[in-house]
This record gives structure tokens, C-alpha cells and sequence, in this order.
């Protein structure tokens, strides 16, 4: 293309853009690509705009200058060196002018980005930038550019820059003073760090100082809906990296940080202290130590007297950097001024009851980890002082807290070697303190740092304490529960040493009785419990369970079927403390299958046989019963069964449950018994005949710990399942004689119900409605019975329900059946929720089916049906709302929270109702919606309601129970945070006289929740 | 701000506290935990120097991070309950120290918010522990004067601020 045509389409594209309102960008986009596809040279350009560039007219000169830095900017052209150069005279020349300085301006940003700019160049932009930019003159955008022109001229020309000097400094301060804007400051921030750090400044310090400084603090916040995400963290590291970028800067500084160090708010404090960390190593020790002393001063306040801990955190940060840079240098006058310090902080520990004691350990332990010589120096002082008011004994008094204090030096010595030389008083003050039963919790602490460091403590004096702790441990008189659970702590910490097995355990076996204790020996009672507690904490080993596991078992032997005076013996407390023994085996057993370890099969095979032969052999015999009698010790017995069969395989479960069958259905308890005491061979044991004994029936959960955590496929040793089924539901409601029996027979049923249900789905169902039909619905059977029935009911729904099986809801459901029949509808409306309740039977880790969401299925069946029949008589309705209130507090509120409109007159209603555990729910439900965002609106409306239902709950001791008026009296308490305060402004003053009555109610936690919810009324305020 | 006392003693707060008027039951090995929930509906557990202790213990002192209790300015023994009277006793940590009447004043606001009206409550200073323990007492005994301080809003936050704790119980 030959010029002229060039210079014809340069001079048109000029022109459309100079006469377009809109779509400039794109018009700028067109020069773009014709300049780089070489149509037409930058310079064409530059004709072309000849007359615009150098037009009379203001604005014609403003847009014309515009363009061309518009396509510079867009273009990112690589231009020849005369171009550049050409450009850049031009640009410095149109400075001069107020019309084209900012589009000349933003064409030098971008020309500074140039690689062919030369350094003569940047001299002449930085020049004429001194010259004509006045920068007050100018807007903030105007501003960033020329600090960006700055800041890549400074990265690219650093050389020639410097080359300046002196001109370019002062041009730099006089440019950058007085900028406020945080965007261009970043910018500052970083052209003063690289000056400061890389050019001659050192006649400019003063100035420096002026342009940096006067930002400090930083009190900078940004405004919420800030688009430019520049925080007050940016700016302030920004600015430190300047305030630590010349040691000069010292003089000037140090007197302004201690300024605002005392009369700063904490942020400010804490921005100091920071500042100070960076800075005090630049600034040098030199300087430093002339103004030691009252940067002492003032660091020491912050930790002596702290403002908060996070300050107080920093403020060690910077006594660690300080205490650094006055050790870096050997001056005499460094080591006495550290001497002085140290001496100060040291003195401050002879009276280690005041309060500036623990902080000046703080101070002192900082130090130490500031500089290791200072160690050696701080312990040859402190430790001295210590040791001599321990062993003071005018100072008995403070001797737990000089024990802390010791605690916290030893632990700040990292290097055994510093230790060492004190470690016969150490140790010495490990043996006193361990014998005064005020300061025993402080030297354990003590013991547990020394043990902590390598190398301090040899096996043998390990050994020693765990014997003294062991004894300590043992001894009767020995309250302090705090301490002992430390002991247990420690001993399980240390376990990895033979000491635990060798020293600790067998005195601790050793302490168990082999008769149960008398009913008045508190005291002794407390020591065999703690012993039973500690121990399964100790026994997690493989080596150290199996001890456990023979001691437990034979003392459980031992004492409960012992071999002479039997009568003699108090029979309950033979049983509790067999519990206790039983209590302690299953709490380890639990911890080992929780932890999958290798030996626990081993654990079924030996201990089930046995378990099931003390008890079998206690029902059978004549003089031993008490054991099966025991309803509490056969129910943990049960979950020890219940807990090894869970951990077990189906092969293993198959003949288990083979055997327990055997023993329990059909007459054979050798099938499942083994061990001591020998069971006669002509033993009757049948639970479940008409004839057996309480004793016998008092087993069946036993049996049914054996059944629960079968898996689906282990074949059940009947052969159908119906009549099973039948036997349990009906032997349940007939022939057991506690609850404990009932409910092991009904879930039993249920377990089987809902793994088995589809083997024969018809029959099944047949019998559960039989069942219904004969026991539930029958008047002619006595109401106890029909009570039993419903609760044996529940089981059934629940075996369903888990499982989502299609006929779960209207099994339940069928109980609305009874609601019009007094007093049988109480019990049937709270079946309704109870079939939800969580139970330790039909769960996953028992094998059951439970299908996710079979929660919300059956609220979402049954709590329709409730809503439509509310509305009914008398009767039925108390009955339909004590269903709704049992059904919904035992669900998430998620899956009802859509119908709160509806359930909240509800509510309101059963919170009227006289039963107690009716109202107690509704306040449940009232509190799991609190929360929600859609109820919100709900709450408001009936807030006058609910604050007088409240009232009157919270207030009234004879019609209601303590926990009742506890959560009335919770649930106003909370309304000040649910409800605005133009809500609950109306009843303030009524709310807050009559709450006055709750502060005397006859119970001390009705009063305390009187207290808590009086204070949050006080406190609301619009 | 002048700080009356820099380096006062702290003592390690005692435990919640033990009601010496728990009835004692006969030992045994049973889990007696669930035992302990079950509240007997019919026994009346009256007000007493304990119940007291425990609103107060936890308010903070207006110089220091720590509770009237941790600074001994409080305790159990120094309550005592009649009737329809409480009489509280505190301690400053300095003779001079010019904190005290505020200390007495929140007490004095915990208790009027906490205590059924039925009380007359009685705050002052240990004999001998302040130099102008006089006017100490006559100003937190006197209902107008009480009023008075208490129509001062700046007075008003500060006792707040020394209450947030009380009213969280220590937590």
C-alpha cells in the first residue's frame, strides 16, 4: 500500500472517530489492527491527527491527544526507538498544557511500558513530570498514573534514575507528600521502599520520614461495599516495609512508636508493637540500646499489664525481636542493660502470689527462646530463687505457684544440658510436692515437662514417681478428683514403658476387695470406683487387657458366688459391686473393639460362655439368685453380649444364636453355659415356659442381646417366623413380669420383624392384625394389658418404619382408632411419636434395615392426618394434639417447618393443657423452630400469646414440674433475640415484674433460669 | 487512667460450689448418675449464702481482667442470709482503693436484679479494710443515692461491662 493511501485511511479512521458519540472503542480498535498489520505506521497516525493535536480549540486538542493514547494503551504496539522517542517529546510537551495533561498522562503509562524507551528518555518523562505535574491539581485516577509512570520507570531505569540523585528525590518527595488516596498510597508505599533501599538518601532521611510516617497508624477502613478490595492489612504491611526500609529512620522514629504505644486504642498497639518487631533489627543495635530503656519500658507494660491476650501474644514478639537485636552486639554497655532486664523480671518472682509474677515467667521465657546464651544466664538466676522459695517455710502458702513457675521455666529449656546442673533440687522438689496435697497437681504438671524432655530423667526415677503417683492414687483419703484423673493421664501417657505393667497395675488390682464393701465406707467406695474407672483407661494393650480380663473376671467370681458366709453378705451390694467389676470390663472392651484390635474375637469365645454360665447357674441355683434377680447387672451383662456379637462375623453369629436358642427355647442350657460354677446336668432352665421362675425370665434380655445384631442372612434357628413373632409380642404383654423382660421379648420381635419381613410378608402381616385386633382393640382384656400392648405396638411400627416398609404409617395411624376411648387415647397419642424414638435396637450397627429418609415418609403421612381430625370433640381432640406435639419434637424441624403456620395455633393450644409432658413438648418444638428463618414471621404474630402462655407455665409451681418451668422460663428468654424490639417493648415492664416472682420459686434452677432470663428482658432495649 | 492497684494477689477460684445441705445417700456401686437428674419435686431448696456467691463470684473487677472472686474481693463466708435480709460483705485489694463503691454498686445491681423484692439488701465494706469505708457504705446503703448513680448512663455501661461476666455465669 503506497503512503498516500495509507495517510487517506489513517485521516478517515481519525475522522469518523473524532465525529462517533458512541462505539469510540471499537473505532480505536480498527486503528489498532491497521497499525499492527503495518496498513499504516504509528507516525501516519500522528499526521493524520496533525491538526487536532495542535488545534486552538481546547477540546479538539483534549480528544485528539486522547486518541492516540487510547490506541497506545489498546495497541501494546512494539514501536521503534524514534518513535518512542518522537512520542515521549511529544507527550512531555503537552504536560505544560491543562487540557492534554491527563490523556498525555495516560499515553505515558503506557509508553513507560515500552522496551525501545531509552534511558534518556525516562529521564526527560521524569523531568518534565517534576516540572509540570502539579498533583493537587489532579484526581485520584489522574494521580495513579502518575505514580504507576514512576514505579515503571523506577523498575525499568533504575540505573539512569539513580543517576539523578538529589533532583530526583526531592522532585520524588515533593510529588509523593500529601497523597491520601489508599490505591495510589500502595503504589507510594512501594516506590518509597525501593528509594529508601536503593538510592542515596541519607541527606533525605526528614523527608522520608515526613512522606512515610505521617500514614502510621494506618486507620484506614474500608467502606463494606469497597470495589477495589484494598484492606487496612494491605496498607499497613505496605507501609512497614517502608518504616523498616532505613536505619536512619530510627531516631525519628522510635520516640513516635512509644508515643503511640501508650496512648493508642489496641489496634493501634498492636500495629505498633508489630511495626517495632520489623523494624528494632534495622534500625540496628547500636541505636537501639541509647534508647533502650524506655523501649523497655514500655514493651514490659504491655505484657505486665496486658491489654488482651492477643496483644499481649504480639507484644512477646516484640521483646523477643528487642531482646534479639541487643544481643547481636558485644558492647558492654548490651550485656549490662540485659543484666538489668533480666535482674527485673527475676526480682518480680519473689512474690509469685501477685499478679505480675506469671507474666514476667512470660517475659523471662521469651527471652530464653530470643537468644540461647540468655538461657544459661536467666536460669542461673531464676532457678536459685525458686528452689529457695519453695523450700521457704514462711512460704508455704505460695508454693503451688512458685511450683508453676518452675513448671514454666524447665519447660522453656529445650537443651537438657541447661537442665541438668539443677536437677537434684528438681527433683527434690518433685518428692516434697508430691507429699503436700496442695501443691501435688502442680508438681505432677512439673514432672510431666521434665518427662518431656529427652534425656533429663533416667527409667529408674521414672519408675520411682509412678509408684509415688500409683500410691498417691490409692490412698483413701485422696478427694482431689481433678488430680487423680491427671494421674490416670499420666500413667496412660507413659505406658509405653514396662513400669505401668510391672509397678502400676498390680497395685492397683491389688486394691480391689473380694467382698463388697460396707454400705457406710464412703470413702473406700470412692477408691474402688476410681480404681474401676482408671483402669480400662490403662488397659488398652493387648498384654495389659489380658490381665485385666483375667483379674476382673475371677475377682467377679470371686465375689459373687463366694464359697463360704454366703448369708452373711449385704446380696445388693454383692450385685452392685459385680456391676462395677462387669462395668469396668465391658468400658475397655468397648474402647478395643471401637479401635478394631486384632485380639477381640479371641474375647467372644472366652467370655460369652462364661457370662451366660454365672447367670444361668444364679437362675438355677437356689442360693445364688441374686445375681439374675438384678435387673442391672443382667442389662450390662446383655450389652457385653450384645457389643462381641456386633464385632462378630454371620458364621460365628450363626452359631451363637444356635446355641442361645438351644438354651433358652429348648431346655439346654449346656448349649451355651460353660465355666465356674458348674451348672448340675439336670438343670431346669426354660424362660419361657408357663412355669419359669422371675429368675429365669429375668435372663430373656440375654437372649435377646444375642438376637439384635444378627445379620439379615444369618438363617434364624425357627422354622417360620410368624409364630416366633407371636410368641415374643404375646409373652411380652402375658408373662413378663418387668419391663425389662417385655421389652427385650418386643424387641426381639421387632428386630426380626424388620430383617425378616419378607420372607413371608402375608403370614406376618396376618398375625401382626390378629395381634391388633385380640390385644390392643379388646375391651374385654384388663387395661393394663392393653397398655402393654400399645407399647408393644410401638416396636412393631418402629421395625416397619426403619425399614420405609409401605404398611409402616398405617400401622401407626391405626391408632387414632383408639382416641375416642378415655384414659386408652393418652397412651395410643404418645405411641404415635414414640415409634420414632431412637432406640439401641433396631440400628445399623445392629444389621437392621434402615432406609434413609423414613423419618420424613412417615411425618409426612401422619402429620396430615393429624392437622385434618384436630378439629374435633373433646377427647379425641386432647388426644390429637398430644400426637402432634410427641410426633413432631422427636423429628428435625426441617420436615415440618413448611406447615409452622398451621402447628403454631396448635401449640398454643396444648401449652394449655394440663399434662405436663404435652406442654413440655410443645415448648421443645417451640424451641427447635427458633431458629428457623420461616418461622420468624410466625413467632411475631403470636408473640403477646406466647409471652403470657410463658409466664404462666415459668410461674406456676403447683400445676407444673421443674424442668416445665426451666423451659418456659429458657423459651422467654429467648424471645428477646427472635423478636424486634418493637415487639416486645409492650410487655417489658410486665414481663420483668412479674419474672420477679420466678427469682423466689422453691427450686434453686427455676430461679437461676428466672435470673438469666430477667437479664436478657432487662437488657433489651429499641 | 490511674491504676489504683497494679499488682494485686490472685487465688485460684474454688469449684462450683459443694451444698453442704445435700442430702447424703448410702453408698454403692450402682451408676448413680441418672439417680442425680431426677429432681424431687417436693423438696424446697431455700436461698442461701451459696446461691448468693454464685451471682456474684464471677463479676469482674473494673481494674483487672479477673472476678470479684479470683481477687478475694468476694467469698462465701462474707454473705449472709436471715429471713428476708441479705448482708454482703467485700473486700478492696488496696485500703485506697477509689474502685470500691463502683465494686459495692454492682454488686448492689446484680443482686436488685437477681434477688425477689422481697429482700433487703445490705452491701459493705469489711470493717477496717478502707480508708473511707464510712462513706463508702453510706453511699451504697442509701436508695437515692443508689438511684442517683444509677440515672448516670456512662455509669450505668461501666457496671454493665463489670456484670457481662456475672451474667454469663463465669462462662
Amino acid at each position: 500500500m503506497d503512503d498516500e493511501n495509507s495517510q487517506a485511511k489513517s485521516l478517515r479512521l481519525v475522522q469518523t472517530w473524532m465525529a462517533a458519540t458512541s462505539k469510540k472503542d471499537q473505532i480505536v480498535g480498527d486503528i489498532v489492527t491497521a497499525v499492527s498489520s503495518a496498513q499504516f505506521a504509528l507516525l501516519d497516525l500522528v499526521k493524520s491527527l496533525g491538526g487536532y493535536l495542535t488545534s486552538e480549540d481546547d477540546e479538539l486538542r483534549t480528544k485528539g491527544v486522547g486518541l492516540l493514547s487510547s490506541v497506545l494503551h489498546q495497541g501494546n504496539l512494539t514501536t521503534n526507538r524514534q518513535t518512542v522517542h518522537a512520542l515521549t517529546l511529544f507527550y512531555c510537551g503537552k504536560l505544560d498544557d491543562t487540557e492534554t495533561i491527563v490523556p498525555a498522562l495516560d499515553g505515558l503509562v503506557a509508553l513507560s511500558k515500552q522496551p525501545n524507551l531509552s534511558s534518556e528518555d525516562a529521564v526527560a518523562v521524569i523531568r518534565a513530570i517534576f516540572t509540570y505535574v502539579k498533583m493537587k491539581a489532579l484526581v485520584q485516577a489522574v494521580r495513579y498514573h502518575v505514580f504507576s509512570i514512576v514505579d515503571t520507570l523506577l523498575t525499568k531505569h533504575r540505573k539512569a534514575l539513580q543517576g539523578m540523585g538529589t533532583e530526583f528525590i526531592s522532585g520524588y518527595v515533593s510529588l509523593a507528600e500529601g497523597e491520601k488516596d489508599p490505591r495510589n498510597l500502595l503504589v507510594a508505599f512501594a516506590i518509597a521502599r525501593v528509594l529508601l533501599i536503593e538510592f542515596d538518601v541519607s541527606h533525605h532521611v526528614e523527608n522520608f520520614f515526613n512522606i512515610t510516617f505521617c500514614y502510621f497508624p494506618i486507620s484506614f477502613r474500608p467502606t463494606p461495599s469497597d470495589p477495589y478490595g484494598i484492606t487496612a492489612e494491605d496498607l499497613k504491611s505496605r507501609l512497614r516495609d517502608c518504616l523498616s526500609a532505613h536505619p536512619s529512620f530510627g531516631p525519628l522514629a522510635i520516640p513516635l512508636f512509644l508515643e503511640k504505644l501508650t496512648a493508642g486504642s489496641p489496634v493501634t498497639k498492636r500495629d505498633t508493637l508489630e511495626s517495632m518487631t520489623v523494624c528494632l533489627p534495622v534500625y540496628g543495635a547500636e541505636f537501639i540500646l541509647e534508647h533502650a530503656k524506655s523501649v523497655w519500658n514500655s514493651l514490659k507494660i504491655e505484657v505486665l499489664q496486658p491489654t488482651d491476650p492477643s496483644t499481649e501474644a504480639i507484644a512477646l514478639d516484640t521483646i523477643k525481636s528487642f531482646i534479639r537485636v541487643i544481643s547481636s552486639t558485644d558492647a558492654g554497655q548490651a550485656a549490662s542493660l540485659r543484666d538489668i532486664i533480666y535482674e527485673e523480671c527475676v526480682q518480680k518472682l519473689q512474690e509469685p502470689e501477685k499478679s505480675q509474677a506469671k507474666p514476667s515467667m512470660k517475659l523471662l521465657c521469651t527471652m530464653m527462646t530470643a537468644k540461647s546464651s540468655s538461657s544459661e544466664v536467666i536460669v542461673s538466676k531464676a532457678f536459685p530463687l525458686l528452689f529457695k522459695l519453695v523450700n521457704d517455710p514462711t512460704e508455704t502458702a505460695n508454693r503451688p505457684s512458685v511450683i508453676l513457675l518452675l513448671c514454666r521455666l524447665t519447660d522453656a529449656c529445650h537443651d537438657v544440658t541447661i537442665l541438668l546442673p539443677f536437677k537434684d533440687e528438681l527433683m527434690g522438689v518433685l518428692t516434697a510436692g508430691f507429699e503436700s496435697s496442695t501443691c501435688r497437681q502442680q508438681t505432677l504438671a512439673l514432672l510431666q515437662v521434665m518427662l518431656a524432655i529427652r534425656g533429663l530423667l533416667t527409667t529408674e526415677e521414672i519408675g520411682y514417681f509412678i509408684r509415688t503417683l500409683t500410691e498417691t492414687f490409692l490412698q483413701p483419703s485422696e478427694t482431689n478428683d481433678e488430680f487423680n484423673d491427671r494421674i490416670v493421664t499420666f500413667l496412660s501417657m507413659v505406658n509405653e514403658t514396662r513400669h505401668l505393667g510391672e509397678t502400676a497395675l498390680p497395685l492397683l488390682f491389688s486394691a480391689l476387695p473380694d467382698r463388697p464393701l460396707e454400705r457406710d465406707a464412703a470413702v473406700e467406695h470412692r477408691l474402688i470406683k476410681r480404681v474401676l474407672a482408671a483402669l480400662p483407661t490403662l488397659c488398652t494393650s493387648r498384654e495389659h487387657f489380658e490381665t485385666l480380663y483375667i483379674r476382673l473376671t475371677t475377682k467377679f467370681e470371686i465375689v459373687s458366688f463366694p464359697v463360704s458366709g454366703n448369708d452373711l453378705v449385704d446380696r445388693e451390694a454383692v450385685s452392685a459391686y459385680g456391676f462395677a467389676l462387669l462395668k469396668a470390663l465391658s468400658t475397655s472392651l468397648e474402647a478395643k473393639i471401637a479401635g478394631n484390635h486384632v485380639d477381640t474375637p479371641k474375647y467372644e469365645e472366652l467370655l460369652l460362655p462364661r457370662l451366660y454360665n454365672w447367670f444361668i447357674y444364679s437362675a438355677t441355683s437356689t442360693d445364688h439368685q441374686f445375681l439374675a434377680v438384678e435387673c442391672r447387672v443382667v442389662s450390662l451383662a446383655a450389652e457385653i453380649v450384645s457389643m462381641l456379637s456386633r464385632a462378630s462375623n454371620p458364621q460365628r453369629q450363626k452359631a451363637q444364636i444356635d446355641s442361645v436358642y438351644s438354651a433358652f427355647f429348648q431346655g439346654d442350657p449346656h448349649a451355651i453355659a460353660f465355666g465356674f460354677p458348674r451348672i448340675p446336668k439336670d438343670a431346669q432352665f426354660a424362660p419361657f415356659s408357663d412355669s419359669a421362675s422371675d429368675a429365669e425370665k429375668n435372663l430373656v434380655p440375654l437372649a435377646a442381646a444375642c438376637f439384635y445384631p444378627l445379620y439379615p442372612e444369618v438363617q434364624l434357628p425357627v422354622d417360620e417366623i410368624h409364630p416366633f413373632i407371636k410368641l415374643l409380642l404375646n409373652w411380652g404383654v402375658y408373662y413378663a413380669t418387668n419391663e425389662h423382660q417385655a421389652q427385650s421379648a418386643w424387641g426381639v420381635g421387632s428386630s426380626i420383624l424388620n430383617k425378616h419381613i419378607d420372607d413371608s410378608p402375608s403370614a406376618i402381616l396376618g398375625q401382626l392384625s390378629e395381634f391388633w385386633r385380640t390385644n390392643v382393640l379388646n375391651k374385654d382384656i384388663n387395661y393394663e394389658r392393653r397398655c402393654a400392648s400399645i407399647r408393644a405396638w410401638i416396636w412393631v411400627g418402629k421395625a416397619l418404619l426403619r425399614r420405609n416398609h409401605p404398611q409402616a404409617s398405617q400401622l401407626s395411624a391405626q391408632l387414632m382408632d383408639l382416641f375416642e376411648e378415655t384414659p386408652i387415647n393418652q397412651k395410643a397419642a404418645l405411641a404415635i411419636g414414640d415409634s420414632l424414638c431412637t432406640d439401641l435396637v433396631i440400628t445399623k450397627s445392629n444389621h437392621a434395615v434402615v432406609k434413609m429418609l423414613h423419618v420424613q415418609k412417615y411425618v409426612n403421612t401422619l402429620l396430615p392426618l393429624i392437622l385434618s381430625n384436630v378439629n374435633t370433640s373433646k377427647p379425641a381432640q386432647i388426644s390429637y394434639l398430644a400426637a402432634l406435639s410427641s410426633l413432631v419434637q422427636s423429628v428435625p424441624c426441617a420436615i415440618y417447618i413448611h406447615r409452622a403456620s398451621e402447628l403454631m395455633p396448635l401449640l398454643i393450644c396444648s401449652l394449655e393443657l394440663p399434662d405436663v409432658d404435652i406442654r413440655t413438648n410443645s415448648i421443645n418444638i417451640l424451641f427447635a423452630i427458633s431458629g428457623e428463618q420461616a418461622a420468624s414471621k410466625i413467632l411475631a404474630q403470636h408473640a403477646s400469646t406466647l409471652i403470657d402462655s410463658m409466664l404462666n407455665i415459668g410461674l406456676d409451681s403447683l400445676g407444673s414440674s421443674t424442668l416445665l418451668r426451666i423451659a418456659a422460663l429458657r423459651y422467654l428468654g429467648l424471645l428477646p433475640s427472635l423478636l424486634s424490639y418493637s415487639a416486645l417493648h409492650p410487655h417489658k415492664a410486665r414481663v420483668l415484674w412479674k419474672l420477679a416472682k420466678s427469682l423466689d420459686d422453691v427450686k434453686r434452677s427455676v430461679r437461676r433460669e428466672g435470673v438469666n432470663t430477667r437479664t436478657k428482658w432487662a437488657r433489651c432495649s429499641g | 487512667m490511674e491504676v489504683f492497684n497494679p499488682n494485686p494477689v490472685i487465688f485460684a477460684p474454688a469449684k462450683a460450689t459443694s451444698r453442704r445441705s445435700k442430702p447424703r445417700k448410702p453408698e454403692s456401686f450402682w451408676d448413680d448418675e441418672e439417680a442425680d437428674v431426677e429432681v424431687d419435686e417436693n423438696t424446697v431448696e431455700p436461698i442461701d449464702q451459696d446461691e448468693i456467691f454464685d451471682l456474684i463470684r464471677h463479676i469482674s473487677d473494673p481494674e483487672h481482667p479477673n472476678s470479684l472472686e479470683e481477687l478475694r474481693v468476694v467469698s462465701a463466708p462474707q454473705i449472709s442470709v436471715s429471713e428476708n435480709r441479705v448482708i454482703v460483705e467485700f473486700t478492696p485489694t488496696v485500703p485506697h482503693c477509689g474502685m470500691s463503691t463502683l465494686i459495692g454498686l454492682s454488686i448492689r445491681v446484680r443482686l436488685m436484679q437477681s434477688l425477689p423484692p422481697r429482700f433487703k439488701v445490705d452491701i459493705f465494706v469489711k470493717p477496717g479494710s478502707h480508708q473511707s469505708e464510712h462513706a463508702v457504705n453510706k453511699q451504697l446503703n442509701d436508695k437515692e443515692r443508689v438511684a442517683a448513680a444509677l440515672e448516670n448512663p456512662a455509669l450505668v455501661v461501666t457496671v454493665e461491662k463489670c456484670l457481662e461476666k456475672a451474667e454469663s455465669w463465669g462462662a
